[in-house]
């Protein structure tokens, strides 16, 4: 009796989990699974579920060090060499850096405005040009593929409307931004580590990982509105902190051929 | 996913040296990219990612293809990037990758979010990362990245052939898996 339901059983898997190639076209596409196979859509299709809020953190920042990257303006420094700016020189690369996701939030309008910008960083700023403003609306559309893979989420640091009232000094707010965040988690340890973004973002500000302390405990003694924040408690102490592991940055690249074979 | 047309038209404005071009690139690729490293490379995902982005960044005037050269192009980077955290973790012998990330997440686990896990994206991608990297890699790329045979066979460089295999394989393993099987039953009840 047992051994018929054993042998029932595994005809019945053999009959409904056999999966082939053409089955499994099927199944990368998005096509809804047979009743076999209700466990693995399920799972394909969290696998490829739309992006989570957390997946998409760290976009200003990204996208920061894409233009600090692209046009050199704030090289990355080798890890291996770290030279010590002096505060001012730094505080005037946040200014660059932070000026060009100004820029990306919402034309140079800003920043401009704010006059706050040392000169050199107004120039590099007036160099880029400025954006044109959004002609239409951001492409959201989902593809093919399945279910919203990738769908595009709206971004609240791209989509912000431009604003053209005289803020505080957005630059000195991004780098607060990104040290109030890198504070806020360096004092709970129980807390959300940096995203990765932000914690690579400081580091090519602060000239390597271990430096971002120091940097930080600047940035946040020179903010006016420091004391008003909770979470600038450990400013002004840049000894003894845990240190981030450092990481050398160089490698090989592998070289961007083959790039031409779009065949689809 | 962005349309090839948008993606192309940001990646021709991204390759000019223009920030909000990338962007679009950023929010369109990050999710699966990061979601790829995860189960390539588990903790690690977040530094490998911000990487292949910084490298990309730096190469990107000279990429000239399209959108899906591009995709293929952003995962090889990853892939590479990947491997040489492999081999640095590797030479670091008393720090694992995972040990420092553990360290930093070891606050006291929250119930609801482990609820709200049990079934979601990160109990897909840990199911995932559980087969042979030849099939958790190309499983990914194709369902997760939706990559088409061709260009996962550029990023692996293996033949499609293989490609199709190593999915397929993948699949039927992943069906198979205790989890995974566990949802079939409760759908059989139903």
């Amino acid at each position: 009796m047992g051994l018929l339901r054993a042998l029932k059983n595994a005809m019945r898997i053999r009959s409904t989990r056999r999966i082939g190639r053409a089955d499994a076209d099927r199944l990368v596409s998005g096509e809804t699974p047979g009743p076999g196979h209700r466990g693995l859509g399920v799972l394909l299709d969290a696998a490829a579920a739309p992006p989570s809020v957390e997946e998409l953190a760290g976009e200003r920042a990204a996208v920061a060090r894409f233009v600090a990257a692209y046009r050199g303006a704030a090289p990355v420094p080798p890890a291996r060499t770290p030279v010590r700016a002096s505060r001012s020189a730094r505080m005037a690369a946040v200014k660059v850096a932070a000026g060009v996701a100004v820029l990306a939030a919402g034309g140079t309008a800003v920043a401009a405005e704010t006059g706050n910008l040392p000169a050199g960083a107004r120039q590099f700023l007036t160099g880029l040009g400025v954006p044109a403003p959004d002609g239409g609306p951001r492409p959201t559309a989902t593809g093919a593929g399945r279910t919203g893979a990738g769908t595009a989420a709206p971004s609240p640091a791209i989509s912000a409307p431009p604003s053209r009232s005289a803020a505080p000094d957005p630059a000195e707010v991004w780098a607060l931004d990104l040290c109030r965040s890198w504070d806020a988690a360096r004092t709970n340890p129980h807390g959300k580590a940096v995203p990765a973004e932000t914690r690579h973002a400081l580091a090519d500000l602060a000239g390597g990982e271990k430096r971002i302390d120091d940097f930080c405990a600047d940035v946040l003694d020179a903010s006016p509105s420091a004391t008003a924040s909770p979470s600038a408690s450990g400013k002004g102490n840049g000894k003894d902190k845990p240190e981030k592991k450092a990481k050398p940055h160089p490698h090989p690249t592998p070289s961007p051929k083959g790039k031409g074979k779009d065949r689809g | 996913m962005v349309q090839d047309d948008d993606l192309a038209e940001a990646l021709k404005a991204a390759a000019d040296g223009d920030d909000a071009g990338f962007a679009v690139l950023w929010r369109s690729l990050q999710p699966p990219l990061l979601r790829y490293l995860r189960v390539v490379i588990g903790d690690a995902a977040e530094d490998v990612a911000s990487e292949t982005w910084l490298q990309a960044a730096r190469d990107l005037s000279r990429f000239d293809g399209g959108p899906t050269a591009f995709r293929g192009w952003l995962f090889r980077i990853a892939r590479h990037r990947a491997i040489d955290e492999q081999r640095r973790a590797a030479r670091r012998p008393s720090s694992p990758v995972a040990s420092l990330h553990d360290a930093e997440r070891s606050g006291p686990s929250d119930a609801a979010a482990d609820a709200m896990e049990s079934i979601g994206t990160a109990w897909a991608l840990r199911i995932i990362a559980t087969l042979p990297p030849d099939q958790a890699e190309a499983v990914t790329l194709r369902v997760v990245a939706g990559l088409d045979v061709a260009t996962t066979a550029q990023v692996l460089g293996k033949r499609p052939g293989s490609v199709r295999v190593a999915t397929m394989r993948g699949l039927r393993r992943l069906a198979a898996h205790p989890d995974v099987a566990a949802v079939d039953d409760r759908w059989r009840r139903v």
